[in-house]
């Protein structure tokens, strides 16, 4: 008996492939028409220039904004600009995940916020405004927070403020009183004495780590070697002799 | 077929999300209560040095061009493109696996962007597997007794 293979049917096959190119066509141009659709939205700034920083503002490291217990055995500087991406970036991670674990709760670590005008970018002097405002309603790392993580949203925003009373709204500030504070520039002195301090500090890039005053290197800014060092300076403390543990933490800054 | 028009979709998803990361847009539409922002700024949204989403791109081209490949008539009865692409989907499934792993565990956020990523990742890979041969080899024995001559 001889035994013959079968090809497979091939009617419709035509029609088939006809759909099936139809289907891509049509998937392209709803992916193109979305892309060109989606870069419509937002603006950019017109980068209005930035205020000189005043003669008469001295470099004042209680300007900067701290959590956590003030004799805590490691205290952590990060001198960070509002608009810049790698500080966005370091923030919403390492910077969280240390807040929350060694800084709340009578945590080891005093951490503290410098937020340092790199100069670069059009909206961070009104940002570092907006996030002091709202400190003084009591949710100044809330606003930290949400400014960083939303920073794509204002940094080249035409109206700033605008955002930042959204997200005014989205923590349930005070929108009158946070609205004053933003037109009236109120913390624009600070900002400005934590640019001097900085500049004193020899920071030029953001962001700058200091950790018991000594300056991290770029490949320390992770999760991990930040911890390692917490964890290295809580035994050092330790191990020392009473009273020399108020050798670190050069500053007691406000909040 | 099927693979080329999710990888395509995906595509552009991805071109989405690296254009977001490279700044060319402002805002990532995510949706109320979407953790678009902080999963997009963590420092896992790079992979080797480059943007998860730029990494999207490329696997995503691979997948599309592999499953084009796969359906020209040409190719018909060349078994490579069908395992090339089981081979890329089964490497774009497990690092999805890690990425929703790292949002679960470590971020403890979703973004709706990459959920949907994943989503069309499993769809690859379904896709990808090699039904069409374990059906034909199952109906091979009335094949061919269908098809006998005296």
């Amino acid at each position: 008996m001889n035994q013959r293979k079968l090809t497979p049917p091939r009617s419709g096959e035509r029609g088939q492939s006809r759909t099936f190119y139809m289907l891509l066509a049509l998937v392209a141009a709803g992916g193109i028409a979305w892309l060109i659709a989606a870069s419509g939205g937002g603006s950019q700034s017109t980068a209005e220039p930035l205020p000189e920083i005043p003669i008469d503002v001295e470099a004042d490291p209680s300007a900067g904004l701290a959590t956590g217990p003030a004799d805590a055995p490691v205290t952590i500087m990060e001198f960070a600009d509002y608009s810049c991406p790698a500080c966005a970036r370091f923030a919403s991670f390492t910077g969280r995940l240390i807040r929350q674990n060694y800084v709340a709760d009578a945590g080891p670590v005093q951490w503290i916020h410098y937020d340092y005008v790199l100069g670069t970018f059009p909206n961070s002097i009104a940002a570092s405004i907006a996030a002091r405002c709202a400190g003084d309603q009591g949710l100044y790392w809330q606003m930290h927070d949400l400014l960083l993580a939303r920073q794509t949203r204002w940094a080249t925003d035409r109206d700033p403020n605008g955002r930042f009373r959204e997200i005014a709204d989205d923590l349930a500030l005070d929108g009158g009183e946070f609205g004053r504070c933003l037109s009236e520039q109120r913390h624009l002195d600070r900002v400005m004495a934590v640019r001097k301090y900085g500049d004193q500090m020899g920071v030029s890039s953001t962001p700058t780590i200091f950790l018991n005053g000594r300056r991290l290197e770029p490949t320390e800014f992770d999760y991990t070697a930040i911890e390692g060092l917490i964890q290295e300076a809580v035994t050092e403390a330790e191990s020392a002799p009473e009273g020399d543990s108020e050798a670190v933490g050069e500053s007691e800054p406000g909040s | 077929m099927a693979a080329a028009l999710v990888a395509l979709a995906g595509l552009f998803m991805s071109v989405y999300l690296l254009l977001y990361a490279l700044g060319a847009y402002n805002e990532l539409v995510c949706g109320a209560g979407g953790s678009c922002d902080y999963v997009q700024a963590s420092e896992y949204a790079r992979f080797l040095g480059l943007p998860v989403s730029g990494w999207g791109v490329a696997w995503y081209a691979a997948v599309f061009v592999t499953a084009m490949l796969s359906v020209q008539g040409r190719f018909a009865d060349a078994k490579w493109p069908g395992r090339a692409l089981l081979i890329l989907a089964a490497g774009g499934l497990a690092f999805s696996f890690y990425l929703t792993a790292i949002e679960a565990f470590v971020l403890r956020a979703f973004c709706r962007w990459c959920v949907a990523s994943a989503i069309l990742t499993v769809l690859i890979f379904l896709c990808a597997l090699p039904w069409g041969d374990l059906l034909s080899r199952r109906r091979a024995p009335e094949t061919l007794e269908g098809g006998s001559v005296p």
